[in-house]
């Protein structure tokens, strides 16, 4: 299963890539376009991004921090932890690592406190971390089935 | 054992919810806490498609709530275009409002010369051509969050001797 993890961590560092490669190629159609496709799913504050050439990251500080602790934590597994050998609560691990992110955001949303750069990189990475200790498993099941399945339609097609 | 149920209605709902959440101006800062919002609605459409499993059904499947998701995630894309242009000829772009004062609330430094640009979005007419191509835009975060979503919800609600 080694095979389909290394396919997860491609498709994920291609996801983190897009965020730096948006203000790498400032001004051009793929740069608008890589904006547009990850403003679906973040803010994009300027203020509460990484820069880069003076340009902002596709994706806030937060999301950046999420993605690249996902991506790292699928890293670490593929190189360290046996595959299958971990079975977490997936309520549990959830609710655990999505609490300090969601109240960190609500809090600073509420204006009850402003959240700092290292909080919003704390929170963040923390659930990447746990997002990808959730779904490892079954994203390299899916991407098992989902070869498996090509295999054989290209043996039945031959 | 009787057939599975259709995935077509859950999808519906995860889709719809989905849409709502990335529409209309309020609910779409769910968002901001890592596209919360999209992946609730593959994780509705697998929680729905679960209830809809009886004792003398084979069980939900990994494949399934894969399609959930994927399904979810491209209804959410064609939908959000829609609803957003329903609310933008109704209400105006009140989204961009919000958003500006949700800036302001949150003490966030504008650069100046986005004031300018904000007063031009807003005054800009309803374009069918450019929702058409919002669409593919939105296909591909929505179908990707809403799978990963669904996988979530494969790993809540999966059926205990698969574990």
């Amino acid at each position: 299963m080694k095979k389909e993890l290394n396919l997860v961590i491609g498709l994920a560092s291609l996801w983190c890539l897009g965020i730096v490669l948006a203000p790498l190629t400032s001004g051009s159609i793929i740069s608008n376009l890589l904006y547009s496709i990850y403003s679906t799913v973040c803010h994009q504050f300027d203020s509460r991004s990484f820069h880069v050439n003076d340009e902002p990251f596709a994706v806030c500080i937060r999301c950046t921090s999420i993605y690249i602790g996902f991506l790292s934590a699928l890293i670490v597994l593929r190189f360290s932890i046996p595959l299958r050998s971990k079975n977490y609560q997936p309520v549990i691990l959830l609710l655990i690592v999505s609490l300090p992110m969601f109240v960190d955001g609500m809090l600073s949303l509420l204006n009850v406190y402003t959240s700092t750069t290292f909080s919003r990189i704390g929170t963040g990475s923390f659930f990447g971390i746990g997002l990808a200790l959730l779904l490892h498993q079954t994203l390299t099941d899916v991407i098992h089935t989902f070869l498996k399945r090509v295999k054989v339609y290209e043996s039945e097609t031959r | 054992m009787n057939l599975k149920p259709d995935k077509l209605i859950p999808s519906l709902y995860g889709g719809l919810l989905i849409a709502t959440v990335w529409a209309v101006p309020g609910l779409n800062f769910l968002n901001c806490l890592c596209c919360a919002g999209v992946m609730l609605g593959g994780f509705l459409a697998v929680m729905l498609y679960q209830k809809d499993i009886t004792p003398d059904m084979e069980q939900m499947t990994r494949e399934d709530c894969t399609q959930l998701g994927i399904y979810a995630g491209v209804i959410s894309s064609i939908a959000a275009v829609l609803i957003q242009y329903v609310v933008t000829l109704i209400f105006g772009d009140i989204a961009i409002d919000m958003m500006m004062r949700l800036a302001e609330r949150m003490q966030i430094d504008l650069p100046p010369e986005i004031y300018p640009m904000v007063e031009d979005a807003k005054n800009a007419e309803p374009n069918i051509i450019g929702s058409f191509l919002a669409i593919f835009i939105y296909i591909i975060p929505n179908t990707l969050f809403s799978f990963l979503g669904a996988l979530i919800g494969w790993r809540v609600f999966q059926p205990k001797q698969t574990m």
